[in-house]
Formats: C-alpha cells, sequence, structure tokens
C-alpha cells in the first residue's frame, strides 16, 4: 500500500467512490429541479429533467473511467477497485442510460412523465453499482436494498393500470423474503467467522475448520441471491414481475438488476467463501442447469411476446451462472463479457416490443408482430437482430458471449454444463426463431394496430444496442481481452487440501495481479 | 453461562425465522406475509445480537442497518398494497389471476 496512485484519506476515498457519488447527486438534483419546476402543479415534468439524468449518467460513466488510473484500495476497504468493479460499473451505467433513453417515448405515451421516475432509476443504479463493488457483505445488503426498493417502486409506477400494481406487490412480497434470507445468511457467516468483510472472511475461513453456520450462512446466501438473479427454483416471481412492470423498467430490470446480483453473487463465493467450495459448488451447478432447462422448455409455449421475453431472460441467468461455476479468470472474463452483451440485447429487444404493444402495453400478443418486416423494416430489423443475438446466432455478439461461457466450462472441467448449455440453447431457437417468422414470413391482416411512431432518443438508443450487438460479434477481441484481464480483488487460489472434494475439482483459480481493463470495453459499452 | 445463553438465543432466533418462512409460504393475505417478512428480519437482528456477545460490537450496528431497511421496505411496500387494493378492493394474493402462463 504504497506510492502515489493509492487510495489513502479522505480525498482517496472520496475519489474510489467518484461514481456512486455523482450519480447519487444527480438523482438529488434531478428530484429538486423537478420540484421547483412543477411546483404546485400536478402535471408531467419539463424535458430538462430527462436530459439532467441522461448528463447524470454520462458523468458517473466519465468518473468511472478515472476509477481505472487508480490503485488497489487497501486490505480493509469496505469497497473495491478493481477492475472487476470498473467493468460492472459500467455495464451497470450502460443499461440505465439504455433504460433512459427507452423510457421517453414509453413514459410519454402512458402520460407517466413523472420526475421520479428518473431519480429512481439512478438510484437503483448506485445501489446496483454498490452491491458488485461492495466487499463487506453488510454495504452488499444495504446496495441490495438500495436497488431493490427503488425497483419495486418503478415496477409499480404505472398505478392506473392494475397489471403493474399487481407486479410490484409480487416483486416486493418475493424480494423481501429473499433479502430476509441473504441478511440471515449474513448473521450466519458473522457468527462463524466474526467478520462481515469478504477477503477476511476468506482468510478465516481457510485456516479454520468450517462448520454447520459456515455451511448454513452460505446456503442462505445462495438462497437470496437465487432469487435475486432469477435462478429456478426461485424464478417464480419474476415472469410475472417482468410481464407487469412497464416495459422499459422491464428490460432496466432484467439486465441491470441481473448483472449487479450476479456480479456479487460471483464476488462473494470467489472471494470470501472460495476456500469452501465443496459448500456451494455442487448447488451452483444445480442451479445453472436447471435455470438453463426449464425457463427455455416454459418459454417454448409462451404466446406474449413480452412474457416469452421474461422466460428467455430467466434462461439467460443460467448462461451466466455457468460462467460463475466455472470461476477463475476465465468465468469472469466469460460472465462480464455476457453481461455486456446481454444488457445491449435484452433492453433492446424490450425497447421494440413496446413500440409494437402500443398503448397500454395490449398488443405484445406473437400475433401482433406479424408482417412487422414489411410495416416497419428498421423496427423488424432491430428485434431481429437482437432476438438472433439472444439465440446465439453468428455474428452477433450472443454467439461470441456462448461462445466464451461454452469455453470457460470446459475449460474448469465441466464439460456437462457447456453439453447443457448448447443444447437448452438449440431449443430456444425455436421460440426466438417463431417472432423472427412472424414478422418476416406471414402477413398482417387488415386490423392489426399500427407500431407508434419512435422519438429520437429511442432511435439512438436502437442504434447503440444494434451496433454493440455487431461490434461484440464482429470484433469482439478487445472487449473479450478487457473482461477477461478484469483483476477481482482477493479471489485467490483455494489450498487443495481444504476444498472439499464434491462435484468438479474446481475452477483454474489463480490470482493475477489486478491488470486495467482497457478504454475499448468502456467504448463497447457505452 | 454467557454460552447457554447465546445458544438458547439463537434457537429462538432460527425458531422465529422459521415462523417468519412458514408464514409468508401458507398465508394469503399480503399484509400477514408482510409481517411474516418483519418476523424474519427480527429473528436475524436477534442471532446478531447474540453473536455480538462473543465477537464484539459489530452485529449490534449491523441491526440498525437492518432496522433501517426494514423501515424503508415497509414504507414502499405498503403503499404497493395500497396501490393493490384500490385496484382489487382486496389484498388477498390468491386473486390477483391477470400475470398467469
Amino acid at each position: 500500500m504504497s506510492g502515489a496512485s493509492d487510495v489513502a484519506g479522505q480525498v482517496g476515498y472520496l475519489r474510489a467512490l467518484l461514481p456512486e457519488i455523482v450519480l447519487t447527486v444527480s438523482a438529488l438534483v434531478v428530484l429538486l429541479v423537478d420540484v421547483f419546476q412543477r411546483g404546485e402543479h400536478r402535471g408531467p415534468s419539463g424535458s430538462s429533467v430527462r436530459w439532467l439524468s441522461v448528463i447524470g449518467v454520462l458523468l458517473a460513466a466519465a468518473a468511472n473511467v478515472t476509477l481505472i488510473s487508480l490503485g488497489p484500495a487497501g486490505p480493509d476497504a469496505l469497497v473495491a477497485l478493481d477492475g472487476f468493479r470498473v467493468l460492472a460499473n459500467f455495464i451497470i451505467l450502460g443499461a440505465t442510460l439504455l433504460g433512459l433513453l427507452f423510457a421517453f417515448d414509453y413514459l410519454k405515451r402512458e402520460g407517466l412523465e413523472i420526475g421520479e421516475f428518473y431519480a429512481l432509476l439512478l438510484l437503483a443504479s448506485v445501489g446496483m453499482m454498490i452491491l458488485s463493488g461492495a466487499q463487506d457483505l453488510v454495504l452488499i445488503f444495504l446496495g441490495l436494498e438500495m436497488m431493490s426498493i427503488s425497483v419495486y417502486v418503478l415496477t409499480a409506477f404505472n398505478r392506473e393500470d392494475p397489471r403493474s400494481a399487481e407486479a410490484g406487490l409480487k416483486y416486493f412480497l418475493i424480494g423481501a423474503f429473499a433479502s430476509a434470507f441473504f441478511i440471515y445468511g449474513v448473521a450466519l457467516l458473522y457468527g462463524a467467522t466474526g467478520t462481515t468483510h469478504l477477503v477476511r472472511m476468506a482468510s478465516v475461513l481457510s485456516h479454520g475448520h468450517p462448520g454447520l453456520l459456515t455451511a448454513g450462512g452460505a446456503g442462505l446466501l445462495l438462497i437470496g441471491f437465487g432469487f435475486k438473479v432469477s435462478a429456478v427454483p426461485f424464478h417464480a416471481w419474476a415472469p410475472d414481475a417482468y410481464q407487469g412492470a412497464p416495459t422499459p423498467v422491464t428490460g432496466y430490470m432484467a439486465s441491470g438488476v441481473k448483472a449487479a446480483a450476479m456480479l456479487a453473487l460471483f464476488r462473494v463465493l470467489w472471494v470470501s467463501l472460495g476456500s469452501v467450495q465443496g459448500y456451494w459448488h455442487g448447488t451452483i451447478w444445480w442451479l445453472a442447469v436447471l435455470t438453463m432447462v426449464v425457463p427455455n422448455l416454459v418459454a417454448l409455449v409462451q404466446d406474449d411476446v413480452k412474457r416469452m421475453l421474461a422466460y428467455s431472460s430467466v434462461a439467460h441467468a443460467g448462461y451466466l451462472l455457468v460462467g460463475v461455476a466455472a470461476g477463475g479468470p476465465l468465468g469472469r472474463g466469460a460472465a462480464l463479457f455476457y453481461l455486456v452483451v446481454y444488457t445491449l440485447m435484452t433492453v433492446g429487444a424490450f425497447a421494440v416490443v413496446y413500440v409494437v404493444a402500443g398503448k397500454g402495453d395490449r398488443h405484445s400478443h406473437l400475433a401482433d408482430f406479424r408482417g412487422l418486416g414489411w410495416r416497419r423494416p428498421w423496427l423488424a430489423g432491430a428485434l431481429g437482430i437482437f432476438l438472433l443475438s439472444l439465440a446465439g446466432f453468428p455474428p452477433t455478439g450472443g454467439f461470441v458471449g456462448k461462445l466464451y461461457l461454452l469455453r470457460a466450462a470446459v475449460g474448469s472441467h465441466q464439460p456437462g454444463l457447456a453439453v447443457i448449455l448448447v443444447l437448452t440453447s438449440l431449443v430456444a431457437y425455436y421460440y426466438y426463431l417463431r417472432v423472427v417468422w412472424k414478422m418476416y414470413f406471414e402477413d398482417a391482416p387488415a386490423d392489426v394496430p399500427e407500431p407508434d411512431v419512435t422519438g429520437r432518443a429511442f432511435r439512438f438508443g436502437a442504434v447503440l444496442c444494434v451496433a454493440g450487438i455487431l461490434v461484440a460479434g464482429l470484433v469482439p477481441g478487445p472487449a473479450v481481452d478487457a473482461a477477461g484481464s478484469a483483476g477481482l480483488t482477493g479471489a485467490s487460489a483455494p489450498s487443495v487440501d481444504e476444498s472439499v472434494a464434491s462435484t468438479a475439482p474446481g475452477a483454474r483459480q489463480d490470482a493475477k495481479p489486478r491488470t486495467h481493463p482497457r478504454r475499448a470495453a468502456a467504448r463497447a459499452q457505452e | 453461562m454467557t454460552s447457554t445463553l447465546i445458544r438458547v438465543a439463537l434457537l429462538v432466533s432460527a425458531a422465529l425465522f422459521a415462523i417468519g418462512v412458514t408464514g409468508v409460504l401458507l398465508r394469503r393475505n399480503a399484509i400477514v406475509v408482510f409481517l411474516c417478512v418483519e418476523l424474519m428480519l427480527n429473528a436475524v437482528n436477534l442471532s446478531l445480537v447474540a453473536f455480538s456477545r462473543l465477537l464484539g460490537i459489530d452485529g449490534q450496528i449491523i441491526v440498525f442497518f437492518v432496522m433501517a431497511v426494514a423501515a424503508a421496505e415497509a414504507a414502499v411496500g405498503l403503499a404497493i398494497i395500497i396501490a393493490v387494493f384500490r385496484h382489487y378492493e382486496d389484498v388477498d394474493v390468491d386473486r390477483f389471476d391477470l400475470l398467469k402462463w
């Protein structure tokens, strides 16, 4: 801990937390500006609120770039300062930016232009950034709650629509239930090790004899995370909440919330519980398998495209869990790269769905997509690319991401996961291609409602998504390098004698020196 | 003496947590379900306090965070329950069936 770039003293702490601080301040500014602009009358918020929130996200991304040059934080730091956190922040900020851009049209159409929406979106992102960057279980809990509570409100944001309120209630009850499991797991791990700090917990666990408390704590943590990342069998809330929420919020939930929770899960498992893999590795393996198989099968019979995409996003949690189960630099890189691509394609796909669905989100049935390719070629083309990428066709980013996950699974000697990933992806082709078929090979009847006209922000966001997916598919090199070299503080090799032998003999886990993710990743993400 | 006390406290906390879980799974009234979640959180608080007898002040500080989070959750949750009540005139979770596959 020496050198000019190290984080020490008050100013250092502030610099290390700059993205979170910038985003929090801009959320508060958005709230204040909105209050002063609207005053007593209850009308829609002015457009300045929107642009303030976009600027806030961009400033936070700029602040995140400055983190790249900061040295590693000290061993006691509550928030990590490593490539993993920087990339996670870029993914989260990207999801937020896209969520904002796609929300403009939707909010205007549904009469929901209220400043709180933007403030809540920004605050949820702050929670996500804390969640994926924190190195202490208590701080992880706080980030998790900050994210979840904001997203509960966003889910129930459309108070006129009973589906939105119902989705909010389901999400809230299940989410609070999951949080209770999570914090009970934290309490038991605290009881077992005497600390809540991930790195210190790791050193305690690797020296002592982990007992019942550790096992129970790890299990409860897994249940809590399982709900948050919507892993089967804890996924029952996800399709309902995703379908009922306002559609831009759905895209944001499916990408940002999942990304943050998945990355936090990765950090907790491989940093603090890395030496007791026997307690959780088999469970993660089964969670990954179930989460790949079940939602892909259920999605086959969905006739509502929004609900089909909701199941697809649950299935993608399974693919990401393969990266978590693989662990090591390879699994880390695969999960990060896949999250980048997944964010672009999921947010984009949900956005196109709301345009087609029309006012009140009434027309998201498969039949409403008939002939879209001829009526609205650009819109259908974008959706086609998103769906092909979700399915994993070359030359899209989804293909490269799946390849990378396969390599991670094989590299960590878990070929079973790789086989299941391939088979379930093949099954998934059916329901993705069915939409593409409807768009291009079936004629629209005369009474099909015409999709909305899209605004500038929407088109800009869609172009960003499509471009990102194609760049990630055609020239994946820079982004793959950046994701693969993202260091994770405290991820160290478990000593062989202490890792209880179970299913897979542990992933390759070498303590790589921290390397800076390249700017290329930032560009690909933005 | 202390360790017996702690063991009893941990057992009580586990029992409270289990009661909370059972309640969430079995009860159908949204408000009662929410009460059961609060019971689970307070069970966690009890075990945190018990652990901090052994391990120092940290556990008791975590309790404050949990309480603050529980309060924030309650505020949002009750607001959502009211929003649902306005549509359905009911808070029975079995009756919310607009979203089904």
